[in-house]
């Protein structure tokens, strides 16, 4: 990838946001872009076919998201958590459902929570995402299915179905 | 009612802007790699490559303790061990290559399987290659490997240790 400087600047946007998205910590957030650049950076630079890279973005996001989720791994014995202290830069228009958002998507497990975030912020399909993710297609629905379901039991969301997902959480009698 | 994806759309757009120089970190870090990759593939010593690292540190800045010993195949009147550098060789310095040929051939013989290298130098004045290994055999084939991989005259000592 000869270009790999002008595409790192445009896709760090992008990515940091979705980092964002999957951490709620800006340092995690920055940390995981940098490094999934500096794995691009190695990798664009081999010579042959292993420094062939087809689409950078979706390349960028597969290796973002397996960081995250082998950090999460990692981490998750030895985690104590604590009060986060909201980092924003600025509010938002309706802050009380985004941080109510945010609380409900930092209780999901993390690759519940990458499935939500790649689905309905990211919008790729649940083919994608099992792409990704390296889970079936029916997996990432079941979970897509599971997370909104938690999702919704939060006041925020409580009245929202999401096009295109089954209606069927949590009806069973 | 309040839309998932406006909601991780508010959501994403309070993060806070990221550092400028990230970017600049990433090029750095990954030009760092990407050198540090470069140099251990020169070397081909990936896996036992910090044994063989350590070793030849050591060969070449402590005195040899088989000053002496039988030399099975030096074709000169040179005794072993003398005349050796007195800092590690550098990457790109003479004798480097043949070190690491050497090296990266006693590392891959399916004959030298388990066998512990000690130490190794190049002596820039005799322009050989002198290996100690903790064995108390040679083996022909071995010798040969080494000695037509590296391209150099090698001079093999054998200390068994165990």
């Amino acid at each position: 990838m000869d270009d790999f400087e002008e595409f790192a600047a445009a896709a760090i946007p992008g990515l940091h946001r979705t980092a964002w998205l999957l951490t709620h910590d800006a340092h995690r957030a920055e940390d995981l872009v940098q490094e999934t650049l500096t794995r691009m950076y190695v990798k664009a630079h081999r010579r042959g076919p292993r420094g062939r890279i087809d689409h950078p973005l979706a390349y960028a996001r597969r290796t973002m998201l397996r960081l995250h989720l082998d950090e999460r791994r990692r981490k998750r014995s030895g985690e104590i958590p604590v009060d986060a202290v909201p980092d924003a830069a600025a509010p938002a228009a309706d802050l009380t459902a985004t941080l109510t958002l945010r609380e409900a998507l930092d209780e999901l497990k993390p690759t519940d929570r990458a499935i939500v975030v790649l689905r309905f912020y990211e919008d790729l399909t649940h083919a994608e995402i099992g792409d990704l993710l390296g889970l079936s297609e029916a997996a990432v629905r079941t979970r897509t299915s599971r997370a909104m379901g938690r999702l919704r039991q939060t006041a925020a969301l409580s009245d929202h179905h999401p096009p295109h997902e089954p209606q069927t959480l949590a009806r069973r009698p | 009612m309040n839309d998932i994806h406006d909601l991780l759309t508010r959501s994403a757009h309070e993060a806070p802007v990221p550092t400028p120089d990230l970017l600049e970190h990433a090029l750095r870090e990954g030009g760092d790699r990407r050198r540090r990759a470069r140099r251990t593939a020169r070397l081909g010593l990936a896996g036992a490559g910090a044994a063989l690292a350590l070793a030849t540190a050591v060969a070449v800045t402590t005195p040899w303790p088989w000053d002496g010993a039988p030399d099975r195949t030096a074709t000169d009147s040179q005794s072993a061990g003398a005349g050796l550098p007195q800092a590690p060789v550098a990457s790109g310095e003479p004798g480097s290559d043949a070190l690491e040929a050497a090296g990266k051939a006693l590392i891959e013989s399916p004959e030298a399987k388990g066998w512990r290298l000690v130490a190794i130098s190049y002596d820039p004045e005799w322009k050989g290659i002198e290996i100690i290994l903790d064995r108390a055999e040679p083996d022909p084939a071995v010798e040969k490997a080494i000695e037509e991989a590296a391209g150099v005259p090698v001079r093999f000592h054998y200390e068994s240790r165990r």
